[in-house]
C-alpha cells in the first residue's frame, strides 16, 4: 500500500513528463493542462492504495483513457462547430497553424553556447513535430517504453494489448522519428550525443 | 547468419537512439515553462487533498467549474437510478389500479341503466335465453 508521500513523490516525477505526453497527443496547452490534472485526481481518488510501484502503469493507463475521453468530446464539438461554422464567414482565425510555432523556447540554460542551444532547439522541434505526427498508438507506446521507462509487459498492460504489438508500436514509432531526423541530417549527431540527463532530475540539482 | 546480425545492429541503433530521444524529450519536460510548472505544482496538491478526503463533496472540475457533492453523485449514481426505476415501476402500478377501477365503474354503471334487473345477469339460463331471442 502506497503512502501519501509516495504518492506525492510520484507525481512531482511523472507531472511534466505527463504534461509534455499529452501536449503532443492533443496539440493544446490547456487542455493538455486539464487532462493530466483529471488523471492525477483520479489516481488520487481510486488507486491510491495501490502499491507505489503500481503507479506508473495506472497513471499511464489512467491518462490514455482520459485522452480517449478527450477525444471523443471534441469529436461531437467538432461536429456541432463545423455545422455552425457554415453560417459564419471564416476569416484569420481558419488558418491552419504550425506546430513548431508554438513550441515554447528555452532560454534558461546559459551555459550552453548560443549555436549549441539553436541546434538543440531545432532538434527538439523536429523530434516534436514528429511525435506529434505519429499514429496515437505509436506515441503511446514509445512514450511509455522509452520516456517513462516502462518494460514490454507493463506497457502492455497499460495499452491493453500484447507484449509483441507493443514491440511492433515502439520499432515503428522508432523508425518514423529516424527517418524525421534522416531527412534533416540529425541521426548520426543525436546518437554520438552521451546520455547524461537523468529522469526526474532538474537541471538546477 | 549475416542477415541476423545486421538485424541486431539495427536493433541496437534503434534502441540507441531512442533513448537519446527520450534524453532529449526528459531535457525539454524539465525547461518547461514557469506558469505550466506552477499549474502542475498546484494540481498535483489537489489530487493529494482529494486523496485525504475522497468523500468531500467539492471537487474542481477540468474547465474549473465548482462540482458541488461531485464525489457523493458519482458514488450513488447506481443507487438513484435504481430509486428512478422503483417510483417509474410504482407509478406504472398505480395508473394500472386507477384504469381497472375505471372499468368496474362503467361496467356497474351500465347494469344500474339497464332495463333488466341485476340478478339476471347471473342466471344461468339467461345466456340461452339471450341467444335464443336474439335467433328470433
Amino acid at each position: 500500500m502506497a503512502t501519501r508521500q509516495e504518492l506525492s513523490d510520484f507525481l512531482t516525477q511523472v507531472e511534466r513528463r505527463a504534461f509534455k505526453q499529452t501536449a503532443y497527443a492533443v496539440r493544446d496547452e490547456d487542455a493538455a493542462l486539464d487532462i493530466v490534472q483529471d488523471a492525477m485526481m483520479k489516481l488520487a481518488e481510486k488507486y491510491a492504495m495501490r502499491p507505489a510501484n503500481e503507479f506508473p502503469m495506472l497513471f499511464q493507463r489512467i491518462l490514455q483513457n482520459t485522452m480517449r475521453d478527450f477525444w471523443r468530446r471534441q469529436k461531437v464539438r467538432n461536429i456541432w462547430t463545423s455545422l455552425l461554422s457554415s453560417f459564419s464567414v471564416t476569416g484569420e482565425d481558419g488558418e491552419d497553424s504550425d506546430p513548431l510555432e508554438v513550441l515554447t523556447s528555452t532560454d534558461n540554460d546559459a551555459r550552453v553556447e548560443p549555436e549549441a542551444q539553436l541546434e538543440q532547439r531545432q532538434t527538439m522541434a523536429f523530434i516534436e513535430d514528429a511525435l506529434t505526427k505519429l499514429p496515437a498508438r505509436q506515441r503511446e507506446a514509445f512514450v511509455m517504453r522509452y520516456w517513462e521507462d516502462m518494460d514490454v509487459a507493463e506497457t502492455a498492460l497499460a495499452m491493453g494489448c500484447s507484449q509483441g504489438s507493443v514491440k511492433t508500436h515502439c520499432s515503428r514509432a522508432v523508425r518514423a522519428l529516424a527517418a524525421t531526423l534522416e531527412k534533416h541530417g540529425l541521426v548520426e549527431q543525436l546518437l554520438a550525443r552521451p546520455l547524461s540527463f537523468e529522469k526526474g532530475v532538474d537541471d538546477e540539482s | 547468419m549475416k542477415v541476423e546480425t545486421e538485424n541486431q545492429q539495427a536493433e541496437l541503433r534503434d534502441q540507441a537512439l531512442a533513448e537519446r530521444i527520450a534524453s532529449l524529450l526528459d531535457e525539454q519536460a524539465s525547461n518547461i515553462d514557469a506558469r505550466i510548472a506552477s499549474k502542475l505544482n498546484y494540481a498535483s496538491q489537489q489530487a493529494l487533498a482529494n486523496m485525504a478526503s475522497p468523500s468531500s463533496g467539492m471537487v474542481i472540475s477540468q474547465n474549473g467549474v465548482i462540482k458541488l457533492f461531485g464525489n457523493y453523485w458519482h458514488q450513488h449514481r447506481l443507487l438513484v437510478t435504481l430509486m428512478m426505476c422503483g417510483l417509474g415501476l410504482l407509478a406504472l402500478l398505480a395508473m394500472q389500479n386507477i384504469a381497472n377501477q375505471e372499468d368496474a365503474e362503467k361496467g356497474d354503471a351500465y347494469l344500474l341503466a339497464s332495463d333488466l334487473p341485476p340478478e339476471v345477469y347471473s342466471n344461468e339460463g339467461f345466456g340461452t335465453w339471450l341467444s335464443e331471442n336474439t335467433q328470433q
